[in-house]
């Protein structure tokens, strides 16, 4: 039996994966945190206001 | 009743449009349902006409936005095989990938009036299956973080290249530690047949997670 014929150059299969990496869960609860915050402010701003 | 032919639109461009869409919506449903982020980042919205978790983390969202704005040409030269959301652990090893499988159809002539809403119900049955996969799914460790992998071919890269300078959002070949991952548990968890494309979710489960 013949072996299989090699995949022509530059059309090999690969897998790809971005370089940049996405937000990490440390930074994204520190936002959370300021978010919430920022939020308890306003809220405490209107309840003020009225 | 119209019927389009391959002459009357892009069908590349159509389908890499709605499966991107698609795409972003299950990426922020899997990293709520998955719990890779904290709920409170999240907001029910709704899509495909179902409620969904959407993030409202604005790195967050554009990093999703970017990743998929990256792989839209290839979709659209039909040159991506599979696209992956992978869950690592701590040591950016694989627990878990959420495998995408697309293909897009010989198209001879479609009908606009029912293409839309029959492709929009197909992907409302995916989005559901994705909302309660964590029933069949062990827990993940904490502290896990995400990457998307594109399965292509070497020639169709240069697709990708013209986006990634425009974008500085550059792409490299994965190594063998983010793809490979041992004994994997196969959970298939939805198939779609339309005629603009086919495609098939599963997801790979690291058998020992922790």
């Amino acid at each position: 039996q013949a072996p299989p014929a090699p995949e022509p150059a530059g059309d090999r299969k690969t897998v790809l994966l971005p370089c940049r990496t996405a937000p990490s869960l440390a930074s994204v609860r520190l936002w959370l945190g300021a978010r919430r915050q920022y939020q308890r402010l306003q809220a405490a701003r209107g309840g003020e206001a009225s | 009743m119209t019927t389009l032919t391959r002459q009357d639109l892009n069908f590349g461009q159509v389908v890499a449009d709605i499966l991107c869409e698609f795409l972003e919506v299950a990426i922020h449903l899997i990293l709520y349902v998955r719990e890779v982020y904290p709920s409170g980042i999240f907001q029910k919205k709704k899509k495909y006409n179902v409620p969904v978790q959407m993030s409202c983390h604005p790195e967050l969202n554009q990093y999703i936005q970017d990743t998929l704005q990256c792989v839209k040409p290839l979709i659209e030269k039909n040159d991506a095989e599979k696209v992956a959301v992978v869950i690592m652990d701590k040591e950016h090893h694989p627990v878990e990938r959420f495998v995408f499988e697309i293909s897009q159809p010989p198209l001879l002539s479609i009908s606009s009036d029912t293409l839309l809403s029959h492709v929009e119900q197909l992907l409302r049955a995916f989005i559901l299956k994705i909302s309660v996969c964590d029933a069949v799914l062990n827990s993940n460790p904490p502290g896990c973080s995400f990457t998307v992998l594109v399965h292509t071919r070497e020639a169709a890269t240069r697709n990708m290249e013209k986006v990634q300078v425009i974008k500085d959002f550059p792409w490299i070949v994965a190594d063998e530690q983010e793809v490979h991952m041992p004994e994997p548990r196969l959970i298939p968890l939805k198939t779609m047949t339309s005629e603009i494309v086919k495609m098939q979710l599963y997801v790979e489960e690291r058998a020992q997670k922790t």
